[in-house]
Formats: structure tokens, sequence, C-alpha cells
């Protein structure tokens, strides 16, 4: 994600208004070597499918994007009027990097891309996806997921 | 594709968790940003004080200067980020007329297949409206792209459409006011106040007043 530092100084500093969850000491695991790991991602962005249901206001849904998306297939529901998508109108690739993943992938740089990836909407307050997130886990466990690539923009 | 290596290899570490910046710089400064500037010839902005028709034919004259470019760039990257709105951007001088109306105080009827509440109807088109304009602008031949500030800037500040929007934002702001007053001073239950324009550029310019 951008750095606070090149963030319009007013975005910024309403980020650091948002309260920080206390979620206990942070569980660490063995990372998978990259070259044998299965990788998702996970945004924030509010993306989802052209035909799949925007999202709305306060919405702490997800949407599932298959790993066979087409770009042409990708659009962006994002509530927030200060959310710039700019550099997602020139670049999927900045917000859901699928086909550099499945370049990666081309390369052996990585095992695999997953089947399934899912969107969230960013401007919802995170506490209250404390559920769909839970569901999001077991379907990446279901889908055979070793590494998760969170993109919270 | 070195941002999303460099963010992979954290998972070679032995230790963590990690929070650590990418050591590049985006090579769009606010100095390169800037520098970019629009090549149509855009009608002038106008006066808000001119005739309604006036105002309502410089903005179609502005979609549709736009509209060739923003044909080749779905062309080229063979994708938009249209169609929220359920509409297509050949319905944009449907689109721009509507919002002109609204902007102007009047309540004309949506384009066809808007059937959701008017402040959601209006969302969708405004996000399909800055689609087209800025998927246009960065289509435009010139030796840079337009980053995020300067293509808002751009929006809000120097084209008819962003005029509009401020007018069609006053409106909605003085009438979630009426409401809220009219209510004791609590907005009434299911309102939400209606935010078109992005918090950076709220103020309207002074060069757009009358």
């Amino acid at each position: 994600m951008v750095r606070l530092a090149d963030l319009p100084p007013e975005i910024a500093a309403n980020l650091l208004e948002v309260p920080i969850q206390d979620y206990g000491p942070a569980p660490w695991v063995s990372a998978p070597d990259l070259k044998n790991a299965r990788v998702a991602i996970i945004s924030t962005a509010g993306l989802h499918r052209a035909d799949d249901t925007k999202f709305a206001r306060g919405s702490a849904e997800y949407r599932l994007l298959p790993g066979d998306l087409d770009y042409a297939d990708l659009a962006m529901s994002h509530v927030s009027v200060n959310f710039d998508r700019s550099g997602f109108q020139q670049d999927p690739n900045l917000v859901f990097p699928l086909e550099l993943l499945r370049k990666l992938e081309a390369n052996g740089e990585i095992g695999a891309v997953a089947n399934w990836h899912y969107s969230f909407m960013g401007a919802t307050d995170p506490t209250r996806m404390n559920d769909t997130a839970s569901q999001v886990a077991r379907l990446l466990k279901e889908d055979g997921v070793t590494a998760a690539i969170l993109i919270p923009v | 594709m070195d941002v999303l290596r460099s963010l992979l290899g954290l998972f070679d570490r032995e230790s963590g968790p990690i929070i650590e910046d990418y050591p590049h710089d985006s090579p769009v400064t606010p100095e390169s940003d800037m520098a970019w500037s629009c090549v149509l010839p855009l009608p002038p902005l106008q006066a808000v004080s001119k005739p309604a028709e006036t105002l309502q034919q410089s903005l179609l004259q502005e979609v549709g200067l736009l509209a060739p470019w923003y044909s080749e760039s779905v062309r080229r990257m063979g994708r938009t980020s249209f169609g929220l709105s359920g509409l297509s951007a050949d319905s944009m001088p449907e689109i721009a007329t509507y919002l002109t109306g609204l902007a102007a105080g009047d309540n004309p009827e949506p384009p066809e297949g808007q059937d959701e509440p008017l402040p959601v109807v209006v969302r969708f088109m405004v996000d399909d409206v800055k689609s087209y304009y800025m998927e246009a602008a960065n289509e435009q031949p010139g030796a840079s792209t337009p980053g995020g500030v300067r293509m808002w800037a751009w929006f809000f500040h120097e084209t008819r459409m962003g005029q509009v929007l401020y007018d069609l934002q006053d409106r909605f702001t003085l009438e979630y006011a009426e409401k809220t007053a009219a209510n004791g001073g609590t907005p009434p239950p299911g309102s939400t106040p209606v935010n078109l324009i992005t918090r950076r550029f709220a103020k309207r310019p002074e060069a757009m007043a009358d």
C-alpha cells in the first residue's frame, strides 16, 4: 500500500485516527517454499466480476474471483468517493496482481496460482468482517492455499 | 513485477511479523504528476449564471470530444471500468443530460433501467462518468500519464463535468440539511448524506464561481 508519507495529508491523518484492533499475540507459522506454494490474493479494493453483485455501503461481504479471471470481466465498486481508481484503470495488476502471479507460476517462481481469490470492500469497519474473514480462511484451506497476499488498497 | 517479487520474498524471512517499506520510490513524483495536461480543446468552463442550455451544450461537447479517446482506451486495454450503472458508454450523452438536470434542481427521469434509489443511481453513474473521463485522459497522446492526484484535479477543477458535480453536491447537501432540520435536527431514518466530491477537492475552486 502507499506509504503514509506519500498520501494526501488529510487522508493520512484520517488513517492515523483509525483504531487498531487488538488481535492478541500474532501466530507465526513457517512459510512455505515459494516454488511449491499455492498462492491466493485477498484484496480490499471492492473488486468483483462485472455481473456480480456490487458492494453496498457497510458491506462486510466478500466476492469470489476465479483464478482464470479475464481482467475485462473485473469491476470495482468500492463505495468511498476518496478511493483513487486511476491506478486500477491504468493497470489492474496494481490492486489485483493475478496476471503477474500467473507469470510467476509459468516461470516456476511459485508453485501454483489458487483456484479462487477474494475481495472485500475496505471502507467497512474491519471488525464487522470477522465472520466472513473466517469463512474465507476456511475456503483458502480447502483450496490448498499455502500463501496468501493481502492487498489493503 | 518487482514489487510482487519483493512482497513474496518476505515469506523467506525466518522471523516476523515484518513491516517493511518497498525500497524504491514511485516513478510518479508530485512534479511529474502535475506536468500532465489534457491536450484536447475542451470547451472553457462557463459561469453557472449562463443559461442552462448553454451549460448543457458545453457538457455534451466535452463528452463528445472525449469519446474517441475513451473508445481507443477500451480497444487498447481490452477492458473498461465503466459499467457499474448498468449503462454502456454509448449512454454518456444521456447520463450527462440527466446529471445536468439534477444539478440544476430539476427532477428528470433517469435513463432506462435505473430503478435503485436516487443516491445509488447517482453514485454508480458518477463512478461511470469518472471512468469515462479518466480512461479517455489516460489514452491521450503525450509524454506522461497522469497520476491519481493530477487526474482528480483535472476532472474536478478543469472539466465542465466537474462543475456539474459541484452543483449536484450543493443540491444534495442542501436537501440533506433541510431534511435533518425538518426532523428536529437529527437525520431522518435511512437518510445518509450523498458525497460525490473527493475530500481533497471538496472546495469548489474560485474559477468555477460566478
